[in-house]
């Protein structure tokens, strides 16, 4: 894996790669200072000859740049660079690399450096521009990009982390998909059909699009099922700001590197917006652990064990260590087969919960059936809800819109969760 | 090793109200102006926390009619809305858990005010029972024009609120309990029925999304008890439910076989 790290401190690029280093091995490059301040000049310089063309559709492929990595890691705090105007930041440069350059994922590093873990929307940081918010000693906890509790540093493993080693492939899939399908209509090409999108919250649809409505009463208001690929590249300003900018580069879809360029910038909104507003949810897809939070059942008699909750997580394939029968029947065909937008297998709820069959099992428990486990967010491991030695977990409200909003975290010592606020909700 | 749930009544009343809250604050204005008419003084939970403060009030003493402390107590409470009720003739549900601590022994009613439709509501309360050698000596369920005690009106003018004809102590039907925890799962079932998106699903519903599924388990066997005898096959969680299907298809057995003698 192609790892950039950038900074404009020496010291603290050396640790950020050092870190790196423990925790798969490798050592990533690093562009530092003076080099670095060259190279983005060079890059806004190039990218300017784009973005102010009258006429994108002359618009030509940028030249290979030091940017063109796996994954670029940007320390936020890039104010020691020498550049004229407004001191630099990772916020200020991730969206235009992204679109602009050949890096794949980009991670904005130290933003918040007091959070450890998001409790309010279990993404990370909900406003970063990058595909991920990290702090620089979660990039030593192997597990961050194994994805393996096994390898978890103090047992911290936030579930709504991405496995960084697998972020890569997913990503260039998902820009394949997009590309493919930059004229469609959005929420149909992810096999949302109506009844799907109607479970969607009105953050999710608003998301998409600030004019989407279920059932428009607005003379400009967009049936959800009408969003293109390319409408949610001009709404969305997590890449390129300006809206001007965006509707320009609509207008030369024809061109293949500004077609590029819409399908890079798209695909990372869309992969957000799955994280923000779909797998952070829990509605309307549902992944594994909390699917088993909800049908306790499909364990079977692993149920009544604490170990029996946890040997799903290292099955990475069907049935998933469930019963092979049940899964076949049952699961399988709600399975959400996008898997590239989904870091996780995942399901569409509302057909599990109106299967009668499955609701059937469900009655047909006993007490003591179930072992009372819940699932930490933290640690992407099921517990004893009253833990007979140490803490026991505990519950907070996410503030996402969503009936499943009550989750549990283990709080692991040393790491910061915030807002603190909600722990005592 | 599997913990066994113990029955809590007020965590899961908490439950209930949060869900409770959260489909009542998603109702329109015109349901909510209406409602605000009939409650008039006394407030409706909008969040968790208010909903949560009034399950959890106890009020030292019996609470009386013109007594201060009774009145500030009331005035402390608000009415929690239940879950939206599936499709049937009631437009929302409200209910009050009404708790006296009574020569240190705490008593425990609940009082359920129902918006039927417009500004007419119907009121009931749920109440263990009187002792033994009085004539409400058995857990009942009385209709109701004033809640907690005679302490808030309902409505009071014509067309708003509980019709003042309303007999307010007959009938007062048995309810077989004076379990704080069954008086409130009568009420529950009272007010969503039991299956099809009754008031077992609901109970499956609440635990679920508190993350504390193998929790219900036991609630719902607790309900299944406390009806048992009404419950059939298909509708009744667990076990029982399967073995009063042996039962039943027992019964039918031995009475087509006695019909054919014949």
């Amino acid at each position: 894996m192609n790892i950039l790290v950038c900074d404009d401190n020496q010291a603290l690029c050396d640790e950020i790669a050092h870190n790196i280093q423990e925790a798969i091995g490798e050592k990533p490059r690093e562009l530092v200072g003076k080099k670095l301040t060259d190279e983005l000049t060079e890059f806004f310089k190039n990218i300017k000859r784009c973005l102010n063309l009258n006429a994108p559709e002359n618009c030509v492929a940028l030249p290979a740049s030091p940017f063109d990595e796996s994954i670029v890691i940007l320390d936020n705090n890039l104010t020691l660079l020498e550049v004229a105007g407004a001191p630099l930041t990772a916020e200020s440069v991730a969206g235009y690399l992204r679109a602009f350059t050949r890096a794949d994922y980009i991670i904005s590093l130290n933003l918040n450096s007091d959070v450890d873990f998001d409790l309010r929307f279990l993404v990370g940081d909900y406003s970063t521009r990058a595909d991920l918010a990290l702090n620089t000693p979660h990039l030593a906890n192997r597990a961050l990009w194994t994805g393996k509790i096994a390898d978890a540093k103090d047992g911290f493993l936030p579930w709504y982390w991405p496995r960084l080693s697998s972020v890569v492939a997913r990503r260039r899939k998902q820009i394949k998909f997009v590309r493919d399908h930059l004229d469609d209509p959005l929420l149909p090409s992810l096999d949302f059909d109506k009844a799907r999108t109607a479970l969607l919250s009105a953050h999710a649809l608003g998301a998409l699009s600030p004019t989407a409505e279920l059932e428009g009463a607005e003379n400009d208001s967009v049936s959800p099922e009408e969003i293109t690929f390319s409408d949610v590249f001009v709404a969305r300003d997590r890449s390129l700001p300006m809206r001007r900018e965006r509707e320009r580069l609509t207008k030369a879809m024809d061109n293949t590197v500004v077609r590029d360029i819409i399908a890079r910038t798209v695909a990372a909104d869309i992969d957000f917006w799955f994280r923000r507003d779909i797998v952070g949810p829990q509605e309307p897809l549902v992944d594994l652990p909390h699917l088993l939070s909800r049908l306790p059942f499909l364990l079977g008699k692993q149920a009544k064990y604490l170990n029996g909750w946890n040997k799903f997580l290292d099955a990475a394939e069907p049935p998933f260590e469930l019963e092979q029968g049940l899964y076949a029947a049952h699961l399988a065909p709600a399975k959400y087969t996008h898997d590239l937008w989904v870091p996780n297998a995942c399901f569409w709820w509302h057909e599990l919960k109106n299967d009668e069959k499955l609701d059937e099992l469900f009655f047909l428990a006993q007490e003591g059936d179930w072992a009372d486990v819940v699932f930490c967010e933290d640690q992407s491991l099921f517990a004893n809800r009253e833990s007979k030695i140490g803490e026991s977990p505990i519950e907070f409200p996410a503030e996402f819109e969503s009936a499943w909003g009550r989750r549990y975290v283990a709080h692991v010592a040393g790491y910061q969760y915030a807002p603190r606020s909600r722990l005592a909700s | 090793m599997t913990r066994m749930p113990s029955l809590d009544v007020w965590d899961l009343m908490e439950l209930y109200a949060r869900r409770g809250v959260d489909d009542w604050i998603k109702a329109g204005a015109d349901l909510r102006r209406r409602a605000g008419d009939c409650f008039s003084s006394t407030q409706i939970a909008t969040s968790h926390r208010e909903a949560i403060d009034t399950i959890n009030a106890v009020f030292n003493g019996a609470i009386r009619q013109g007594d201060a402390a009774s009145l500030a107590h009331a005035n402390s409470l608000s009415f929690i809305p239940m879950p939206k009720p599936g499709r049937h003739q009631i437009e929302r549900c409200f209910f009050l858990p009404v708790r006296e601590k009574i020569g240190g022994k705490e008593k425990v009613s609940f009082d359920l005010a129902l918006l039927v439709s417009g500004r007419n509501c119907l009121a009931f309360r749920f109440e263990p029972a009187d002792p033994p050698t009085w004539r409400h000596g058995y857990g009942h369920l009385q209709m109701n024009k004033k809640m907690l005690k005679k302490m808030i009106s309902l409505g009071g003018t014509p067309g708003v609120g509980v019709p003042m004809w309303i007999p307010d102590s007959y009938p007062a039907f048995p309810l077989s309990t004076s379990n704080r925890l069954r008086m409130f799962l009568a009420m529950g079932t009272a007010v969503h029925g039991y299956a099809n998106n009754g008031f077992a699903d609901l109970l499956k519903d609440i635990f679920q999304k508190a993350g504390r599924t193998a929790d219900s388990t036991a609630y719902l066997a607790e309900l299944s008890l406390y009806l048992s005898g009404t419950i059939r096959y298909r509708v009744d969680p667990g076990w029982k439910g399967f073995k009063i299907l042996l039962s039943e298809f027992r019964q039918w057995g031995t009475r087509t076989i006695n019909r054919k003698r014949r």
